[in-house]
């Protein structure tokens, strides 16, 4: 991935392909064009990406306040009178007047611009700043229509992504991109800065093949210098206004009224320094601009900054919806806030920024708030796994002096430390079952955190058990209840029933008002939980668009869990589509996303993406992946996952026969632990792999068991490759094509061309391949043993061509040995039959053969 | 993707000037809205359709 080099002076030209095409029309049909523009947002690139329009001779002039001070002080350099002097330059070219920032030009200097263009001696490109008032010569060059003025806006959000990919030659992930969109608000000098800036200190850097700069992102030097020019222009009142804003926006006009000067305020919209907007039947006001906010939050003394937080908080004390903000703002103007609400205020934000949580839990714990802050931390540790840290903090508090309700929590939150933080799932369950047989008061309590538990620990039939004594029970709470579902759900999908587990998730989601202070996340648990059911039975369009809205909402507002959850949502959905970079840049977001904050999900996104990697043929990336993934947290609810990397990266290495080993013994697992629906894919991957006939016997005895429509096609082309049946192999691609799953389809589509050529079908071969081909393109450089086109198939049998295969790596005799299981004397006699079927005499011939 | 989530996507003051052209505002108010001349109006308009095009292209 190449760096960017602060030695090339221009960035790529992204997103002004339509005011070039507008500028080129304006230079050939009428008498040039004015580009009007905020400073930084990417005039002067544009008249330079212009001149290359000109035919003719071009003359270049730059305004400047030093030399309006000059009548004619823009043509200085001129030995003549200019009108003349540019005339007599041009000859009988046709002459190209380019004047950057023209608004700065002196009233003289600006007379000779329009002359030249109103005699029609010259054709003008200009640039002006808007908001800065132009000579009246320059304003004519549009009001008389002589020139085309050209307003530039900023670059939109998808602009800045596609000109930092091309400027860091590499992709970025979508919250930096977004970030730094937000933060420069697609104005080409800021973002410039910015990016050196990040570069610079580091913070902008390759993380897991993405481009990403974690917050906090600081304003660069040479920017806030800039900005900070541009606010000593400002009245105190208009000041006072844009400090208010920046430590508090957003605030409603009111309060902001009350706060500083309405009038000022107004002001400072039309100057575009303040933005409204209409939420909720009120006018709010934010600032226009956040490296403002940030440049006059630097140059704030302290004293000043705790007064005017602590004015904030007693403005807006009274309203209960600004609890976390009036806590935030207290602590941090040095007032001793109530430990409790202190506690609360960590509650709220826990899921959504856990810096904010721990430093308020933290201040909470240290004002003597007791086992409730204590209780807050160690939730923060989990999700940042520090486990230790929860052990200490656990240490301190002495059971016997706890309410019997502050017992039951602290056994609750060992276990949750265990399964989240340690990834010890079955422990925290044999816990709470523990303390629930010695405390019948809590016992109800107890249990009722256990399904979600038992599901991580992959033990699904348990979990959906539970659950269902849970929901049956009238003495049960709605939380209880809603935690029961968030274990019930995702477990009656693995174990088959992916249909039964979307019908009954109204009756969740009709429990989630009421749970709101204990499950502040259930919504999005039950709604990823149920993408995950949709991708089983042939939904993939709702459950592409329900993550992708949770992906930009985690996205703009920066909440990682978020924003990785439905990143590895999406990934799977990409996967089962076929699309295997669209997959892989996804689960790379979502690995970024939740190395900041996992709750378990970070190894699942990582042996994802090896699949998707193996998929692509990318071994190495694979083996990156893999890293990470021992590093994280591992869950037996997804060692079905585990076996399929595990298995597509042997495939990928040329190792088939323990490809099929691998997806054999993982069907073996997910049937022994009820995981009903991998049994069937995994299965799928061995006939993929070569052995039709062993998987196709596994899919039949568990089929009838499985809801949804990926289960039938998979087992139906399991049963297809198996029984070598053409016609039902295209039958189920048509099918799987129906539904969206375009590798599968293109496989049966391979598989179908190639029996159809074995029985001389020579018609319906050429129609399935082409059909192949077709899905196939589709798929992003997929490549699968299945995929092969029937006149690649050499005449090896499996084992022969995967010996050749390993060989053509440059494996020695005795590595293929050791990998395969067989004796060097075996491996020697493969390779002699392989060398005679393909007339070749070196391994560096059958590798030339092998990548052909 | 639907003509009114790419508007969303576009740089505010195009999205603002599509609206209010689509609702039949004169060139004026377009605009004062926008914060440009009435001059640049028209250009303005195309501008913003080519980048709502390839918004919805993409």
């Amino acid at each position: 991935m190449g760096a960017l080099d602060r030695r090339r002076p221009l960035w790529p030209l992204v997103g002004r392909d339509a005011e070039l095409a507008l500028l080129a029309r304006a230079l050939h049909d009428r008498g040039g064009a004015v580009v009007a523009g905020a400073p930084g947002v990417g005039k002067t690139r544009l008249l330079l990406e212009a001149e290359a329009f000109a035919i003719g001779h071009v003359e270049r002039i730059v305004a400047s306040r030093s030399a309006a001070a000059l009548p004619l002080g823009a043509f200085a350099h001129l030995d003549a009178p200019p009108r003349a002097e540019l005339l007599r330059r041009a000859g009988r070219e046709r002459l190209l007047l380019v004047v950057d920032d023209a608004h700065a030009l002196d009233p003289a200097s600006a007379a000779v611009v329009h002359q030249l263009a109103a005699g029609e001696e010259a054709v003008i490109l200009a640039a002006v700043r808007t908001r800065e008032p132009a000579p009246d010569a320059i304003v004519a060059l549009w009001k008389d229509e002589l020139c085309q003025r050209i307003e530039l806006q900023p670059l939109s959000r998808a602009e800045v992504a596609e000109l930092l990919a091309a400027v860091l030659g590499g992709p970025v992930e979508a919250a930096t991109a977004h970030a730094l969109w937000d933060t420069s608000r697609g104005n080409a000098m800021f973002l410039r800065e910015l990016v050196y800036s990040g570069l610079a200190r580091r913070a902008l850097a390759v993380r897991d093949g993405l481009w990403s700069w974690p917050p906090p992102r600081h304003v660069a030097p040479r920017l806030a210098e800039l900005l900070a020019d541009n606010l000593d222009e400002l009245t105190d009142q208009e000041r006072a206004v844009l400090e208010v804003l920046a430590l508090g926006e957003p605030l409603d006009w009111e309060t902001l009224g009350h706060l500083s000067s309405a009038e000022a305020a107004e002001g400072l919209v039309a100057k575009h320094l303040v933005e409204t907007e209409h939420a909720s039947n009120a006018l709010r006001a934010r600032l226009g601009h956040p490296l403002v906010g940030e440049v006059l939050l630097e140059a704030m003394p302290d004293p000043k900054r705790r007064r005017l937080l602590r004015s904030l908080a007693d403005e807006l004390q009274a309203d209960d919806r600004e609890l976390l903000r009036v806590v935030a703002w207290r602590t941090d103007a040095g007032i001793d806030e109530d430990p409790q609400r202190l506690v609360a205020a960590a509650r709220a934000c826990l899921h959504a920024d856990l810096d904010l949580a721990e430093r308020l839990a933290r201040r909470a714990h240290e004002r003597g708030a007791g086992f409730a802050a204590v209780d807050v931390l160690a939730q923060v540790h989990q999700f940042t796994h520090r486990p230790d840290a929860t052990d200490v903090l656990l240490a301190e508090v002495d059971p016997a002096s706890l309410a019997p309700n502050q017992r039951v929590r602290l056994v609750v939150t060992r276990a949750n430390n265990l399964t989240w933080a340690l990834a010890r799932p079955d422990d925290a369950v044999a816990l709470l079952e523990s303390a629930a047989a010695d405390d019948e008061d809590g016992s109800l309590e107890l249990t009722a955190h256990a399904p979600p538990m038992l599901l991580f620990a992959g033990r699904v039939r348990e979990a959906a058990e539970q659950a269902e004594q849970t929901i049956a029970d009238p003495n049960r709470t709605a939380v209880h209840r809603l935690h029961a579902y968030l274990g019930l759900l995702p477990s009656l999908s693995a174990m088959g029933k992916p249909e039964t587990s979307l019908a009954r998730l109204p009756e969740a989601m009709a429990l989630v008002p009421e749970c709101a202070d204990d499950l502040p996340i259930a919504l999005g648990q039950l709604a990823a939980g149920a993408t995950l059911a949709q991708q089983w039975v042939g939904q993939l369009d709702a459950a592409e668009a329900l993550m992708q809205a949770a992906f930009d909402d985690g996205v703009a507002r920066d909440v990682p869990l978020l924003r990785g959850g439905s990143a590895l949502r999406l990934g799977q959905i990409a996967l089962w589509r076929g699309k295997a970079q669209t997959a892989a840049r996804l689960l790379r977001e979502a690995m970024s996303a939740l190395q900041r904050f996992d709750a378990g999900f970070l190894a699942w996104a990582a042996h994802t993406l090896r699949l998707a990697y193996a998929l692509l043929g990318a071994l190495d990336l694979a083996d990156d992946a893999e890293r990470t993934a021992r590093r994280a947290l591992v869950y037996p609810l997804y060692t079905s996952e585990v076996f399929r990397a595990d298995a597509w990266t042997a495939a990928a290495s040329g190792h088939l026969s323990r490809a099929c080993e691998i997806a054999a013994e993982g069907a073996e697992w997910s049937r022994a632990h009820d995981h009903l629906v991998p049994v069937v894919w995994l299965s799928w991957d061995r006939a993929r792999f070569g052995e039709p006939g062993p998987a196709a016997e596994v899919v039949v005895g568990v089929a009838h068991e499985v809801e949804g429509v990926l289960a039938r096609l998979l087992a139906q082309a399991t049963v297809a490759l198996a029984a070598d049946d053409g016609a039902l192999l295209d039958e189920t691609s048509v099918g799987f094509e129906e539904h969206g799953y375009l590798l599968f389809a293109a496989e049966c589509a391979r598989a179908a061309a190639r029996r159809h050529a074995h029985t001389g079908l020579r018609a319906r071969e050429a129609a399935s391949d082409a059909r192949a081909d077709t899905l196939a393109a589709a798929c992003e450089g997929a490549t699968t043993p299945l995929l092969r086109r029937v006149g690649d198939a050499t005449p090896l049998t499996r084992r022969e061509h995967e010996i050749a295969g390993l060989a053509a790596r440059g494996r020695s005799d005795a590595e293929i040995a050791a990998a395969l299981g067989v004796s060097v004397r075996t491996v020697e006699s493969h390779l002699h039959r392989v060398y005679a079927k393909l007339g070749v005499r070196s391994r560096r011939d059958l590798a030339g053969v092998v990548a052909s | 993707m639907e003509r009114d989530d790419a508007l969303e996507l576009l740089p505010p003051m195009y999205a603002v000037a599509l609206r209010l052209a689509d609702a039949g505002a004169e060139p004026r108010v377009i605009a004062t809205a926008a914060g440009i001349e009435p001059e640049s109006v028209p250009a303005f308009l195309e501008v913003a359709r080519a980048k709502l095009r390839e918004i919805v292209r993409r």
